[in-house]
């Protein structure tokens, strides 16, 4: 974490405006498109990222940690999506958790940079469509990989998840876009 | 070639305007009350804040009833001993004439003479002299 954003969030916390201002900013379009990507609507997305946004500003006094801003603020909005899927689906649980059938515990770590993976300009369409068609939980995983870089142990925190779990979807869904990948280029 | 994060943001880029809109209307929607910390501890403070009543908040809600019952009971207490106890003390007058009194039964007892003392009758002023010595 940058020593400025620490120095935005010292400033949130003694309710500074403008260091919220700047803090919404910074993770305005990540978040927007975390949410987004989850939900499938534009509108939706915009009240999680408000609503996550509201929230973040009430409960400041709560982040124990002031390096962990950008992963509680992502388990708040994580939080909201849920909430946006059960009252669609007016299903008392929530595709979190109903989803849990492919934690099949793959317990290899996969430290792979989110950076070093390059895709080429005719693989994005390819690659926008690969990240909608994979279950919810192994897209979160690996939305939070790609917006944020944020470790296993933070992507566990954020989506209320055991380690071994995300382990395990992280790595299915990296072998499927890696199938992908390796189908555009022959 | 680009990173995945730069496709995804690119993706949405033109949603920015909307973003920006939200921004300043969840900014509006911060109460200004919540603009404040509840209190602002800085450093040792905050931390005994953080790491010892923070995550033992439900013993100190429990403790701190009977914490405050001891301290009306004690202050109840003192205000009780202040009001009741403290006697008002004896002027000088009266403690010459008890000790004078005292001395006239000795007399009495012993079988002397007692002393008839005068009561003191203070002279007026134009009385007092001064000696200059010298």
């Amino acid at each position: 974490m940058s020593e400025n954003l620490t120095c935005e969030i010292a400033g949130a916390r003694a309710g500074n405006q403008g260091a919220w201002d700047r803090l919404f900013r910074r993770y305005q379009l990540p978040l927007y498109v975390y949410a987004y990507e989850l939900v499938s609507n534009e509108q939706d997305a915009l009240d999680v990222v408000q609503e996550s946004f509201i929230n973040a500003a009430r409960h400041i006094h709560s982040l124990q940690r002031d390096e962990k801003f950008g992963s509680w603020l992502f388990g708040i909005a994580h939080q909201k999506c849920i909430q946006v899927w059960r009252k669609r689906t007016r299903h008392p649980t929530a595709p979190e958790e109903s989803l849990n059938l492919d934690a099949e515990h793959v317990h290899q770590q996969d430290d792979s940079n989110p950076r070093d993976l390059l895709i080429h300009a005719e693989q994005e369409e390819e690659f926008m469509a690969l990240i909608n068609q994979l279950p919810v939980p192994q897209r979160s995983v690996l939305l939070l990989h790609f917006i944020e870089e944020f470790s296993l142990e933070e992507i566990a925190a954020i989506t209320e998840a055991e380690l071994g779990t995300v382990k395990s979807r992280m790595h299915y869904a990296k072998r499927a876009l890696r199938k992908l990948l390796e189908g555009v280029m022959q | 070639m680009k990173t995945p994060r730069e496709i995804l943001l690119a993706k949405h880029e033109s949603t920015s305007a909307n973003l920006d809109a939200v921004r300043r209307r969840a900014l509006r929607e911060i109460p200004v009350s919540q603009n404040e910390p509840p209190f602002i501890l800085s450093g040792f403070a905050r931390a005994i804040w953080r790491e010892l009543l923070l995550p033992n908040r439900s013993i100190v809600a429990l403790v701190s009833p009977l914490w405050l019952l001891a301290v009306l009971l004690h202050a109840t207490s003192l205000h009780l001993g202040n009001s009741s106890t403290q006697t008002p003390l004896p002027s000088r007058m009266a403690v010459v004439e008890g000790l004078r009194e005292r001395q006239r039964l000795y007399a009495e007892l012993s079988g002397q003479q007692p002393i008839d003392f005068l009561p003191f009758r203070p002279k007026p002023r134009s009385e007092f002299s001064i000696t200059v010595i010298g």
